[in-house]
C-alpha cells in the first residue's frame, strides 16, 4: 500500500512538473496562465489527495462495505470542499444544494458498484474454468 | 502423457521426465515433485517440526507473526511471509490479499461475494478471502503466466 501511495503521490508531482515547465517553456506565466495552473494542479491535488484517502480507507475498513462507502463519500466531498476553498472554487453551500450533490454521486457509484461486481463475477468463472481443467487433468493422471 | 513405472531394488527413487519442450505442464509435475520432497521449518509450542510443503494449505501474517495452516492444524513459522513468497511461489503458492499466501493446489473453487470481492473454498472447506488486486494473479497463474 505504501508503494502504490508514493506512486500516487509521485504520478501527482510529475504532472504539476511537467504543467509548471510547460507553462514557463511557452511565454512565462501570465496571470491566465497561472489561473490555468491553478485549476490543473488543484484537479491533480484532489485526485491524489481522494486516492490516497481511499487506500487508507479500504486498508483499514475493508471489512464494513457500507460504512467504507460512507466514509468514502464523504472524505470525497470533504476534500473537494477543501480544495474548493482554498482555490476559490463555487461549491455547494446551502443544504440543496448539497442534497443535489449526493443525488448526482449515488447513481455514480451505484453503476461503479454493478460493474465492478459483474468483473469480480467474470473473474471467478474463469478462475473456476481453470480449477476444472486441473482437476480434469489430474483425474487422467 | 505416457507414464511408464519401474521397479528398481535397492536403489534410490529417482523420478525422469522426457519432454519435447518446457511447457507450463512440465513446470507443474516438476512442482508437484518438489513439493513431495520440501519441508519448512514451523514451531509447536516450543518444539520445532518439518511440515511438507505439499501439507500447506495457506500461510498467514497476523500481528506481525506468519502462522502456517495445514488441512486441521496452526503453527507458527519462523520466517516471514515476504521470505515465505519467495521460496513457495514455484510450489503453487500465491498471495490472494496483503497477508494471506494461498497454495494454489488445495484451491477448490472461488465466488464473487458482497464488496466485489471473492472468497476461495479450499479442500478441508475453509473460505479465504482474496483481494480483487491478486484474484488476477491466481488467474495468471492458472493459464500460465507466471
Amino acid at each position: 500500500m505504501k508503494e502504490r501511495i508514493e506512486r500516487r503521490i509521485m504520478f501527482t508531482m510529475m504532472i504539476t512538473l511537467i504543467t509548471i515547465l510547460w507553462q514557463f517553456l511557452l511565454d512565462g506565466i501570465t496571470e491566465n496562465d497561472y489561473a490555468n495552473f491553478k485549476i490543473v494542479f488543484s484537479i491533480f491535488l484532489f485526485i491524489t489527495i481522494y486516492s490516497v484517502t481511499e487506500r487508507i480507507i479500504t486498508y483499514y475498513i475493508q471489512f464494513n462495505f457500507l460504512l467504507q462507502k460512507v466514509l468514502l463519500f464523504v472524505s470525497f466531498m470533504g476534500l473537494f470542499r477543501g480544495v474548493g476553498w482554498v482555490f476559490g472554487w463555487h461549491m455547494p453551500h446551502s443544504f440543496d444544494q448539497w442534497i443535489s450533490a449526493v443525488i448526482a454521486v449515488v447513481p455514480i457509484y451505484i453503476i461503479w458498484y454493478f460493474i465492478d461486481l459483474r468483473n469480480a463475477r467474470k473473474i471467478a468463472r474463469d478462475i473456476n474454468l481453470q480449477i476444472k481443467k486441473r482437476e480434469e487433468e489430474q483425474s487422467k493422471l | 502423457m505416457k507414464i511408464t513405472l519401474q521397479q528398481r531394488k535397492n536403489k534410490e527413487l529417482e523420478v525422469i521426465i522426457l519432454y519435447p519442450e518446457l511447457t507450463q505442464q512440465v513446470k507443474e509435475i516438476v512442482g508437484y515433485l518438489r513439493t513431495n520432497d520440501t519441508c519448512i521449518v514451523v514451531k509447536e509450542g516450543m518444539e520445532r517440526r518439518l511440515i511438507n510443503v505439499h501439507e500447506i494449505y495457506y500461510v498467514e501474517s497476523l500481528e506481525r507473526k506468519t502462522f502456517v495452516y495445514t488441512k486441521d492444524q496452526v503453527y507458527r513459522a519462523e520466517k516471514k511471509l515476504t521470505q515465505l513468497k519467495k521460496e513457495l511461489a514455484i510450489y503453487g503458492f500465491v498471495l490472494v490479499s496483503r497477508a494471506c499466501l494461498l497454495n494454489l493446489n488445495h484451491l477448490k473453487s472461488v465466488e464473487s461475494i458482497f464488496n466485489s470481492r471473492l472468497e476461495g473454498m479450499l479442500e478441508n472447506g475453509e473460505k479465504i478471502s482474496i483481494s480483487r488486486t491478486y484474484a488476477y494473479q491466481i488467474k495468471q497463474y492458472f493459464e500460465g503466466g507466471h
